[in-house]
């Protein structure tokens, strides 16, 4: 494998798909960025088996073929070189790969190119086009919600449908908090979606698209997800399993409900949080007439807040997790939200004003 | 002022409160040990009778058969040595209130602000003694010092019921000086390998050590050692001790060695089951899980690992101290003593469910169990696991 190509070309692609190498894998082939060269085309991959980044450069290929080098020393080696073309060769009888820099060269030992495993061919047809910006929007609204618990699978990853009526709709939670965006495509489908996408894989998607109205494309097998943006293609395994059904646990009637400006309760919460120690993390807010009210005691201190909001029902005192109620908020990006209350021990319902098809759930802490 | 504080060390504890049950045993070869019925089992304590023919604790009991064949065995019975101990620490109370338990057949006593009572301290230590004889029916050798540490260490010296004082530091110098060093507080085979290569033969040599020298190998702990070496301890005695706990644990040193997550997972999860109800008991939820699990060979293991909540349910606690064991142990190494600790304890305040109803319900059923145990006594509702060959219940 031999080929030219500009330096910084070469660092950006190895920059966005290094970040699907696992840190633990145990097999050392894993650790490694996959190159290969053909028709003036060079292709970079990495994967972990359950999830992959591949990306697509334009280079001046002199001769076609692959090679596996340690990620950690390519991609530092590219961020490091001079801004100028690169020749990179790599030697097949021993699999070291030389990278020619002006008069000077730089070799790196290599693994077995062969022993790379094959990244998995993409569908025919896209199951879905969708906008950028859109997907990214959503998955803000969403990701915040996802469990790193391992023990049950399900819930590290989010839930993505798309309905009849060409609907979108992502769902995740951890058990404490749910997060539910909708987005109306207005395009009819035949083709429905019901997958659970593993929550890790989306963060780097969400990295990777921008706030763009450009279109990018998902594909779909029976165990795996594909989504290609421009000359990158990220895929990851399914999650398999019944995503519970989360309209069940929306209360059917609510006590109370109160509008407040998002920044100032998301502030507010912000400085009681200051106060969390090892013993408490759980502060009060009282829904009260007059508006809200946010009291919370540690060892370290204490803290008060009022906060003028429009309320309606009956008043009420609920605990809530205080890093959780930040993450919720954060996730929001409207300037009132509105809070429904319907008792001590259920769930709580936050809605942005002014936004459709989005809303997320806390359940309270009870004393 | 000087202080003086005492240690009581309950002889042959686990053996003496089964022949203070059946006073006809007064005497006699009395051992306990892991179900005597089985040949596998290890003896957990022994009688002085018992100990004079040569056996000795974590001796496994077909070899204490052999030596003792026609003495008389007891399954462990846990609830009778509780009881015991906390009528002991009752009468101790009674002379003070600085009463601080080490562990169930040990605790301080600060007689410091109640010398004015008695004409000196082997007064005061001989009436305890008598009363816990006369009262409970069981024997102790009382050590006094000027600090928790000597107590400590002269209580050691006069076995069975006896009675040291060391009134100073220079006297507990006399005294412990001359002794090899393994034989104080805190040094095990480890620390005694290692000393050896500095030279350092006797405590002595390690009171006249050069402390940065310690401090400079083992940190914290060096200086500790030369500290105790000297005689050093300013630890006060904390009756309080047991009232807030900072973590709520159980251990089990079975009655035959387990081979295999499968026997192991029975055990910690019977063990979860009983910290998590002493942890509701007490009011308390926690975060962090601790397995300790020692092989064989007495080489110890212990890992600990935080969840996302605070908890007091057993379900949390056992598949916590699971991940600790599948992800950190051999299962190959066979296992004699497994516990389970959850530590980051905070009082109740609040309890954090999750939105499907799954803590809601486990938290229910917990609590229907505590009210079950509380009328009918701790074995009324037990795990099904219990029926299996592994179970505690089955294996003392």
């Amino acid at each position: 494998m031999q080929f030219i190509a500009p330096r910084s070309d070469l660092n950006t692609v190895t920059q966005i798909t290094q970040r699907a190498i696992s840190l633990r894998s145990p097999l050392p082939i894993l650790s490694c960025l996959y190159f290969e060269t053909g028709d003036n085309i060079l292709t970079v991959t990495a994967t972990d088996l359950e999830f992959g980044i591949r990306c697509t450069l334009p280079v001046t290929t002199l001769l076609e073929g692959s090679a596996a080098l340690p990620a950690k020393y390519v991609t530092s080696l590219l961020n490091k070189l001079p801004d100028i073309d690169i020749n990179v060769c790599c030697d097949v009888s021993n699999n070291n790969t030389s990278f020619t820099y002006g008069d000077s060269e730089l070799v790196l030992n290599g693994y077995p190119a062969d022993e790379f495993p094959r990244f998995p061919d993409l569908p025919q047809t896209p199951a879905l086009k969708i906008k950028q910006n859109v997907f990214k929007r959503m998955l803000k609204r969403v990701l915040f919600a996802v469990s790193n618990d391992e023990r049950r699978p399900i819930f590290t990853g989010v839930h993505i449908r798309l309905n009849e009526k060409g609907v979108l709709s992502m769902v995740a939670t951890d058990t404490r908090k749910l997060a539910v965006c909708e987005e109306n495509l207005e395009i009819p489908r035949d083709r429905l979606i019901n997958v659970i996408v593993p929550g890790k894989a989306l963060n780097e998607l969400y990295k990777l698209i921008d706030a763009v109205d450009d279109e990018f494309d998902l594909y779909l097998t029976e165990n795996q997800i594909f989504f290609v943006i421009g000359n990158t293609c990220l895929m990851t395994r399914l999650i398999a399993g019944q995503y519970p059904d989360y309209q069940v646990v929306i209360p059917a009637r609510y006590e109370c409900e109160v509008k407040a400006p998002l920044n100032d309760l998301l502030e507010a919460a912000e400085r009681a949080s200051l106060l969390i120690d090892t013993k408490r993390n759980v502060f009060n807010i009282s829904f009260q007439s007059q508006g809200l009210m946010i009291y919370f005691y540690t060892e370290s201190g204490r803290i008060r807040e009022e906060l003028m909001a429009d309320f309606s029902g009956n008043p009420i005192d609920v605990g809530f997790n205080v890093r959780l109620f930040i993450e919720l908020l954060r996730s929001m990006d409207s300037e009132n939200v509105i809070i429904k209350l319907s008792g001590r021990e259920s769930p709580a319902l936050f809605l942005p004003v002014d936004q459709e098809g989005y809303f997320s759930l806390l359940v309270p802490a009870v004393a | 002022m000087k202080r003086v504080i005492l240690l009581a060390d309950m002889n042959s504890f686990f053996a003496s409160c089964h022949q203070a049950v059946q006073p006809e045993l007064k005497d006699k070869e009395v051992i306990v040990a892991g179900d005597p019925a089985k040949r596998t089992g290890i003896v957990l304590a022994a009688s002085y009778p018992a100990k004079a023919r040569g056996v000795k604790t974590g001796m496994p009991v077909w070899q204490a058969k052999q030596l003792c064949p026609d003495g008389y065995y007891f399954k462990p019975d846990h609830r009778l040595y509780i009881d015991f101990s906390s009528r002991i620490l009752r009468i101790m109370r009674d002379f003070t209130d600085l009463v601080e338990p080490f562990s169930i057949d040990e605790a301080f006593a600060d007689l410091t602000g109640v010398m004015h009572l008695w004409n000196n301290p082997g007064e005061a230590a001989g009436r305890l003694k008598e009363r816990i004889r006369s009262e409970v029916g069981v024997l102790c050798s009382v050590g006094i010092g000027p600090n928790k540490l000597i107590a400590k260490m002269v209580s050691g010296v006069r076995k069975p019921d006896g009675l040291t004082i060391v009134e100073s530091i220079d006297s507990f110098k006399k005294i412990f000086w001359p002794m090899p060093v393994r034989e104080l507080f805190g040094i095990g085979p480890g620390y005694e390998k290692h000393l050896r290569y500095y030279n350092v033969h006797t405590i002595g040599d390690l009171a006249n050590f050069p402390v940065e020298v310690l401090k400079k190998r083992w940190g914290k702990n060096g200086q500790m050692l030369w500290m105790c070496a000297n005689g050093i301890d300013c630890s006060p005695v904390v009756p309080a001790s047991l009232d807030v706990s900072k973590s709520i644990g159980q251990q089990r040193t079975l009655a035959r060695d387990i081979k295999g997550f499968q026997q192991i997972k029975v055990v910690m999860l019977e063990l979860s089951e009983i910290v998590a109800r002493r942890v509701r008991q007490g009011g308390y939820v926690g975060r962090t899980v601790v397995l300790t699990l020692r092989d064989t060979d007495l080489r110890f293991f212990s890992r600990s690992r935080s969840m996302a909540e605070f908890t007091d349910l057993p379900d949390e606690i056992y598949r916590t101290a699971c991940d600790i064991l599948y992800d950190c142990w051999d299962w190959s190494r066979a296992v004699r003593l497994v516990g389970i600790t959850l530590g980051n304890l905070i009082k109740r305040d609040y309890f954090q469910y999750d939105m499907f109803g799954e803590r809601a319900r486990m938290a229910r059923l917990a609590r229907a169990c505590d009210k079950v145990k509380d009328r009918f006594g701790e074995k009324a509702v037990v795990r099904g696991v219990a029926l299996t060959e592994g179970s505690l219940l089955n294996n003392g």
